[in-house]
């Protein structure tokens, strides 16, 4: 098809203006929640949290250079360390500032978990109540360990959410990660994955553009995700 | 002819960057009844972005609804008359003979996936059949408001929908039936962010206001009208709100003498 039609240039008829004066209704853009739940337990003092502080700057950067994802990406980040901890409230990624996480303390993963499921249930009432379109939220864990508190509980919620399609949600186990704990925790259809050494802004740099693919998803598509080059295929 | 009506569809820039073709497509046609009534059939399909023969799909859903609510009318313009299951049953056929279809290009019927939107305009009923994303708008009377047939969207997402292609497509078509109505407005779900107010689900009408007004003035003006409307889906400004494949079909009753 021509995508140029040129315009037929007759008299106008109308004093309306003809197509052109129909006005658009303001809505704000759809949203793609996304919160990190981030292990910063002792055991990740180093270089591991380290590279995970240079990936969220990866992530912040990589969806800033994106217009629509910059404006439809709200990221939340959950720690898990001294306590369970908010440390960034859903943002957008121009309004993120990557924290600079320091690690300490024990893996209340448990906790985190629940508390991340709680925030995102809360999201989608405050998108609801505001008319806002949202697509499926997605939840990243982050690990290098095992859960410290009671977890079960929490496993079950994800569960149970991911089954009735409340949210996506991934694990991913850093070097010494518990990958039989983390798959309890973790959906069956979607088993953890462990990442290759500590290629956090790898790993950043796709979720990134997993959720660019996301949140631009037409009405109906249904996304196809890169594979991720930064999974150790080491048993 | 009682109705003036301009249809078109144009290719969203995001599938002009990936060059895939065109999925949106749609149909407007007066038929004239043998009981003297003259009805407006008009059809929007939106081919799934993921389906790659979605756009054929589309295509077959536009013909064989006109087709088949084309002949009902030109029987009897009495909607009246015309129950919900035969409607639903319109439907139905077209998924079946997309089924018999994939089967025979050794494919799936999913391969074909589109959204079906209906709308049937007598002198006296209208009815809207919905399975899918998009909207239909339809007004009573010159300065009524736009009404909104079907609030789109199945699911709890933004990129949910359905087509009339699922395995549980009978029980989502969503009817609505009305008295005599002036305008009717189908669209595909490309321009619904332009076209439908979230906040108060509902057609937002400063959109809907200008172009039953040219159609209404223009609707004689043939390919011109239709150059106009496809200049307009293309335009710059359609464009910068949406990336998606967009169809409109408008379509105006205009009162004996005012032809």
């Amino acid at each position: 098809m021509d995508q140029q039609t040129p315009y037929v240039d007759e008299a106008p008829v109308t004093a309306t203006g003809g197509f052109a004066s129909a006005e658009f209704a303001e809505n704000p853009e759809p949203r793609c929640a996304c919160v990190l739940l981030l292990d910063t337990s002792g055991s990740m003092n180093g270089p591991p949290i380290a590279q995970l502080n240079l990936g969220l700057q990866s992530f912040k950067d990589e969806l800033l250079s994106d217009s629509l994802a910059s404006k439809r990406v709200e990221i939340a980040v959950v720690t898990f360390g001294e306590s369970a901890r908010l440390v960034t409230d859903f943002c957008d990624a121009a309004s993120f500032e990557p924290p600079s996480l320091t690690a300490g303390g024990l893996t209340p993963m448990g906790a985190a978990v629940w508390d991340a499921l709680g925030r995102l249930a809360a999201r989608k009432e405050t998108y609801k109540a505001n008319g806002v379109a949202y697509y499926r939220p997605w939840v990243f864990l982050i690990t290098d360990g095992e859960p410290t508190d009671e977890y079960q509980s929490a496993a079950q919620q994800v569960r149970e959410g991911e089954a009735r399609g409340a949210f996506s949600f991934y694990a991913v186990g850093v070097m010494d990660a518990n990958m039989q704990k983390l798959a309890e925790i973790s959906p069956p259809n979607r088993p953890p994955v462990k990442l290759d050494g500590l290629r956090f802004r790898d790993l950043f740099v796709w979720l990134s553009k997993s959720m660019r693919t996301v949140s631009q998803a037409a009405i109906g598509q249904n996304v196809a995700l890169q594979p991720p080059g930064w999974i150790s295929t080491q048993a | 002819m009682t109705w003036r009506f301009v249809d078109g569809f144009a290719a969203g820039t995001s599938h002009l960057e990936t060059q895939s073709p065109c999925q949106d497509r749609c149909a407007c046609v007066v038929v004239s009844s043998d009981d003297g009534g003259e009805v407006l059939v008009a059809v929007v399909s939106d081919g799934a972005g993921s389906a790659p023969r979605s756009e054929e799909g589309a295509a077959f859903v536009c013909q064989e609804l006109t087709a088949a609510a084309g002949a009902a009318v030109r029987a009897s313009s009495d909607l009246d008359a015309l129950s919900d299951e035969t409607v639903r049953s319109w439907f139905l056929a077209v998924r079946e003979a997309l089924r018999a279809r994939a089967r025979a290009a050794g494919g799936d019927v999913r391969d074909y996936a589109a959204t079906a939107l209906l709308a049937i305009a007598s002198d006296h009923q209208a009815l809207c059949a919905q399975l899918g994303d998009g909207g239909i708008v339809v007004r009573r009377a010159p300065g009524e408001p736009f009404e909104l047939a079907v609030w789109p969207g199945g699911g709890e997402y933004a990129n949910e929908t359905f087509f009339v292609t699922d395995d549980g497509a009978p029980e989502r078509i969503e009817l609505r039936r009305y008295d005599r109505v002036v305008d009717v407005v189908a669209f595909s779900d490309g321009l619904q962010h332009l076209a439908l107010e979230w906040s108060s689900r509902s057609a937002f009408a400063p959109f809907f206001g200008p172009l039953v007004a040219t159609v209404r003035a223009r609707g004689d003006a043939g390919d011109a009208v239709r150059a106009e409307l496809l200049a307009y889906l293309n335009s710059e400004a359609v464009n910068r709100r949406t990336d998606d494949d967009k169809s409109l079909a408008i379509a105006c009753r205009v009162e004996a003498g005012a032809a």
